[in-house]
């Protein structure tokens, strides 16, 4: 079962003096092979490290230089890489860029700043250019009181006509922007803004000008343009910053990088006075490599250690180590555990070919080390499901195309990995759609002479129909016998997992309990259904669809199980309850779950028939069909429309392709192209979906928790910059 | 503002989820403790703060920079939460968010009265509550404290805030202006909610907040022994005094405290309490009731997932990863030990 | 209004309608439907929520959404047992 499990991992630790810590660490580093575990501070004596000398600096200097690519908008594409850095004049030469950029910056707000203000101006200005009349003359009055805002000029004029501290009034209406005059009665001063209270009208405030309103309008604009320009500028200007410094910035961004993780690294540390202990995880087989590499770096002033070989399964086989320093202290731990995350890094090592499924099972979450990594599994079902479910030689290389083209020309590993799954995906759909027969939704040799004969029958196998026809409704039923009877065969084997993992794990008692009851139930319901207990109430299909007269290839000669068998079956799945009801009173109440899962397959046929259905309607518009024994024939032709309709067969639809007018042969190839193009979105949706659902919920919640770390190890990967 | 329609609650505390879990762990506090401001800033600058440090990076350094990130990141995640939510869990995120307006009318009032100019106090100020930015600017160009005030008058603080201000007046002294804004906060939080069962508890949980800041401003006075009127720092809306009760309990810290373990606190407060006995220190009894605060806002999100609980729960624990790393930053530039920083934290 | 209410109610239950098994059974599958999509709108809501935070959650999102549909499956079973 080794292709369920992961990378072997194994914890090491080393051990020495402070003297060589920096060389230790500068070897770890360039090894990239170490996924270093925190020192937990549980060992008397050894506190946590901290930083190297001049971590600081280091890390301020990263800051900057991060915020300068920020503020430039700096990414990897602007970069040529390779630079060597003399590393006294990183300091310096940010510090310059930094000030450069900043003064930059800062004009750019401040002008962006000015715009945004100019804009509003703008705005609050406009109404009164609608209304035309100077700004001087809305402001400045002793006996009057002006007011310019925006409302219905009927309301405002009945509201003012009932104020009685209003002697007389004028409204200029433009729109729905009002100025109105008002000449108070003697005695009150700005009568306005009281007797409109309740009216819907916004104020506006009277810009501060003497200019008409539209040439003052003009002046802003003006002036925005002046402040545009000065704005292009700037950012013309950092945009030569971001050129000419680009590879610097970052190349210091990655030397600074890797000198801050170097220089923090002992805060994963124990460490005492003089010594030091640093642990972590690394690939077993690649143990040598550590442990040669420090030899050659430092020799006998490190201890490294294989502190323990991960096992897979519950009992993990801890060497007992003594931690010795070279200054004479000696500390007895426990066994060697005083880091978090005892439990090793998840490096999963699918086969080639399957590493793109990875994706999927990730998509859940990372598996623990100690679980199996279900990702082959995914690999044998979902493309077969999926392919079963399209089953089309047309759509099948069109995703294998599009499959290809995201695994060849994109550089995301997770756009590549869905590129691979695409390909195999693509890949079925073309092996069943050659036993179905199809060509986007046709049976070829019915149109073309090209083909004389269904292609399955080339290599001595007579095609398999898909169950859409009126005649073929036995396949349809007989598709959902054969989805449920995948589905029991898929959940067993999630159950058979589940139950080594409970064996692993807690006892064969637990697995018996808890795996073998489920196991039990799922086969002793199901073939008591396929049994002839009971035969009256059971529905007819259960035990034709395989029987001996049965159609095309599943007559197997199966015609349900005696009704002994069926009785065991009854019995074994009573058995079953029982046992889960021992185990855990509340789980048992969802014994129904081996029916429900089971059912739950019928998706499979049921996306098969819907989708078969899509890419039928769309030829069945295009191009138009016959009913014959049950079965379409399509009319490519206009003369073949004609032929049918006088022989007097049953056209089902005319067709648009053979209408004959140009009109219809247009509309009928949109149909044609837009609907294929849709029935293959909606089959990565549906068939995609639903397939990966079965693979999630069914498959994976009987054995799957997931939650294993991430494989980060020690060290970085240059790019921009050279040692 | 979208007070009115459906509200959504599954989308905000999908997000709020996702949020919460991006927090820092007591692991990575463990490594902050011992790392300088500059490291602390570059260690932010790879998680959730990442915008807000380069955005600040090039102009701040050392604790500035993370002040400044800190703050601006807060404001952030809670404009947003008020952003993406509609309907009643707006009205219970937004009424809780006020304690930021609240905290910006406090820090500008007393800016004034200090004297600082107006970009030191803009910079202690927190956008993250219902004040828009106008209002805020409008506040920060006020000239005097009664301009403050006037301007005040429209919100939620305006009421007691007139009257307090006529004391100020007399006595020359923030209390009364601190403790009507606070009032004004604490009074309209519990302002008509709706009887549903979550919302009760949030309605719990909102009075403990209240009685746990009563309970600390009654020990705060017990202790300076300071001939002032409890009254004044009493928060309605609290159950676990009375106001008259405080006036005789502020007398003798002993009595108060066996007040608060006969309460309905008195389990959750229990080490808390012992602690302040054994030790007498206010500040370590500050941090406890906090965090006894914490632990419930958290088991109440954990007990009603689907409810405004998460979402306060949320708040709270974010406000706390703020002053943790910004006790952690300027603990490390005074030059405390590990230990002593650690003191200040408030983990769960 | 209420004979033409009465009048509905026969025609439906004693001509035969609902108490032909198909109808029946196609009446449950829509049901069934609306079930599925009133769960799903809420599982919807909240699985955009956490993509907007991270976009990596989409296949959970997606999936999680789709749960509900199990219900419609089983009462399409229904259908082909009456």
């Amino acid at each position: 079962m080794s292709v369920l499990r992961p990378e072997r991992m194994s914890k090491v630790s080393v051990t020495g003096s402070k003297r060589v810590l920096d060389t230790v660490i500068e070897t770890v580093h360039g090894l990239n092979l170490v996924h270093l575990n925190d020192y937990d501070e549980s060992w008397e004596g050894f506190e946590a490290g901290n930083s190297l000398e001049g971590a600081d600096e280091t890390a301020e200097q990263l800051v900057t230089v991060r915020s300068i690519e920020s503020i430039l908008g700096l990414d990897e594409a602007d970069a040529a890489g390779g630079s060597r850095l003399a590393d006294a004049n990183i300091a310096d030469r940010i510090d310059d860029i930094r000030s450069r950029v900043n003064e930059l910056d800062d004009e750019r707000n401040e002008l962006d700043g000015q715009i945004r203000e100019l804009d509003e101006e703008i705005e609050a200005v406009k109404p009164f250019a609608e209304l035309g009349i100077d700004l001087d003359l809305l402001s400045g009055y002793d006996s009057l009181d002006v007011v310019v805002g925006r409302g219905k000029a009927e309301a405002v004029d009945a509201k003012l006509a009932g104020a009685e501290e209003i002697d007389t009034y004028e409204l200029f209406v433009e729109g729905r922007t009002i100025a109105i005059f008002a000449a108070p009665v003697a005695g009150v001063d700005n009568p306005l803004a009281d007797a409109l209270v309740g009216v819907d009208f916004t104020t506006y405030e009277v810009p501060d000008s003497e200019k008409s309103p539209d040439a003052y309008i003009q002046e802003l604009e003006q002036e925005k343009r002046t402040l545009q320009s000065k704005l292009t500028t700037v950012e013309s200007r950092l945009e030569e910053t971001k050129i000419e410094e680009a590879n610097f910035i970052l190349a210091a961004e990655e030397a600074l990088t890797i000198e801050a993780q170097k220089k923090e690294a002992p805060l994963s540390f124990a460490t005492t006075k003089n010594a030091f202990v640093a642990e972590g995880w690394i690939p077993t087989k690649r143990f040598d490599e550590l442990e040669s590499a420090l030899d050659a770096a430092v020799g006998d002033s490190v201890l490294v250690e294989e502190l323990e070989i991960a096992s897979f399964g519950a009992d993990g086989s801890h060497a007992h180590t003594e931690h010795v320093t070279d200054s004479g202290e000696s500390v007895a731990t426990d066994g060697g555990h005083a880091t978090e995350a005892d439990t090793p890094p998840v490096v999963q090592k699918s086969p080639t070919g399957v590493r793109s499924f990875e994706l999927l099972t990730e998509a859940v979450s990372r598996p623990k080390y100690k679980e199996f990594d279900p990702t082959i599994l995914v690999f044998l079902t979902f493309p077969l499901m999926f392919g079963f479910m399209i089953g089309d030689v047309g759509y099948g290389a069109l995703y294998l195309a599009i499959g290809y083209f995201m695994y060849s020309n994109y550089e995301s590993a997770g756009i590549k990995s869905l590129g691979g799954v695409a390909m195999w995906a693509g890949a079925f759909t073309v092996l069943f759609g050659f036993l179905y027969d199809e060509v986007f939704g046709l049976h070829l040799h019915d149109y073309t002479s090209l083909v004389s004969q269904p292609l399955p029958e080339y290599v001595g196998i007579h095609y398999i129909h898909k169950g859409i026809y009126p005649g073929d409704i036995d396949w349809a039923i007989g598709w959902l016998v054969v989805s449920v009877l995948f589905g029991v065969l898929h959940l067993n084997i999630g159950y058979v997992l589940q139950f080594f993992e409970d064996l692993e794990f807690h006892g064969v008692k637990d697995a018996v309990l808890e795996s073998g009851s489920w196991i039990l139930m799922l086969n002793g319901l199901w073939v008591w259904i396929f049994s002839d207990h009971v035969r009256g109430s059971k529905p007819d299909f259960l035990f034709e669809t395989f029987a001996a007269d049965s159609v095309g290839p599943l007559a197997i000669g199966f015609s349900g199980f005696t009704e002994t068998i069926g009785l065991i079956g009854l019995g074994l799945f009573g058995l079953g309850v029982v046992l889960l009801a021992l185990a855990s009173l509340a789980e048992a109440i969802e014994f129904l779950n081996v029916l429900v899962n089971g059912l739950s397959y019928t998706r499979i046929a049921a996306v098969l028939l819907a989708k078969a259905g899509m890419a039928l309607a769309v030829n069945l518009l295009a191009f138009g069909a016959y009913l014959e024994d049950g079965s379409y024939y399509f009319l490519m032709t206009g003369s073949e429309l004609e032929a049918a309709q006088a022989a007097g067969r049953e056209v089902v639809f005319p067709g648009l392709i053979t209408s004959g007018s140009a009109a219809g042969l247009i509309g009928g190839l949109l149909v044609l192209i837009f609907g294929h193009i849709i029935v293959l979105a909606l089959g990565i949706t549906s068939a995609g979906l639903q397939a990966i659902r079965l693979e999630y919920v069914e498959f994976f919640g009987k054995f799957f928790d997931g939650g294993g770390d991430e494989y980060d190890p020690f060290g970085y990967e240059r790019q921009y910059s050279s040692e | 503002m979208n007070t009115s329609g459906t509200s959504n609650p599954e989308y905000v505390n999908a997000r709020v989820r996702a949020r919460r879990a991006a927090l820092f762990t007591d692991d990575e506090y463990r490594k902050l403790v011992r790392m300088s401001p500059a490291e602390i800033a570059r260690r932010m600058e790879e998680t959730e703060y990442e915008a807000e440090i380069n955005a600040l990076g090039t102009r701040h350094s050392g604790v500035d920079l993370i002040e400044y990130a800190l703050n601006r990141n807060l404001a952030k995640h809670f404009d947003d939460l008020l952003d993406f939510s509609e309907g009643k869990v707006y009205d219970l995120i937004a009424r809780y968010l006020r304690k930021f307006d609240a905290w910006n009318a406090k820090t500008i009032i007393r800016g004034l009265y200090v004297g600082a100019d107006r970009d030191s106090i803009e910079t202690d100020l927190i956008r993250a509550g219902e004040f828009s930015d106008r209002m805020i600017s409008r506040l920060l160009d006020a000239g005097t404290i009664e301009d403050v005030v006037t301007i005040l008058e429209g919100t939620i603080f305006g009421e007691g805030l007139t009257e307090a201000y006529t004391d100020y007046e007399e006595t020359d002294l923030l209390v009364p202006l601190e403790n009507a804004i606070d009032r004004g906060f604490y009074g309209h939080l519990l302002d008509d909610l709706p009887n549903t069962e979550p919302v009760q508890l949030y309605r719990e949980f909102l009075v403990a907040e209240i009685d746990f800041r009563n309970a600390r401003n009654a020990l705060r006075l017990a202790r300076s022994g300071a001939d002032i009127d409890p009254a004044a720092y009493y928060i309605d809306g609290g159950k676990l005094f009375s106001p008259s009760e405080l006036n005789t309990l502020v007398q003798d810290q002993e009595e108060l405290v066996s007040h608060i373990r006969e309460s309905s606190y008195g389990r959750e407060l229990t080490d808390v309490l012992d602690e302040l006995e054994d030790v007498d220190s206010m500040i370590s009894f500050e941090r406890g009731i906090e965090k006894v605060l914490l632990a419930y806002s958290k088991r109440l999100g954990n007990v009603y997932p689907m409810s405004i609980a998460p979402v306060i729960s949320y708040i709270l624990a974010k406000e706390r990863e703020v002053e943790n790393i910004r006790a952690i930053a300027r603990g490390r530039e005074a030059g405390l030990s590990q230990s002593e920083i650690e003191s200040e934290l408030v983990i769960l | 209004m209420i004979e033409t209410t009465t009048e509905f109610a026969n025609v439906v239950l004693q001509e035969g309608t609902l108490t032909d098994p198909s109808a029946a059974a196609a009446l449950g599958v829509g049901l069934a439907a609306l079930g599925a999509g009133y769960a799903e709108r809420g599982i919807g809501s909240a699985a955009v929520g956490a993509m907007a935070e991270n976009e990596d959650l989409f296949v959970n999102g997606l999936i999680l959404t789709v749960l509900p549909e199990t219900i419609v499956i089983l009462a399409l079973v229904v259908v082909f047992l009456v």
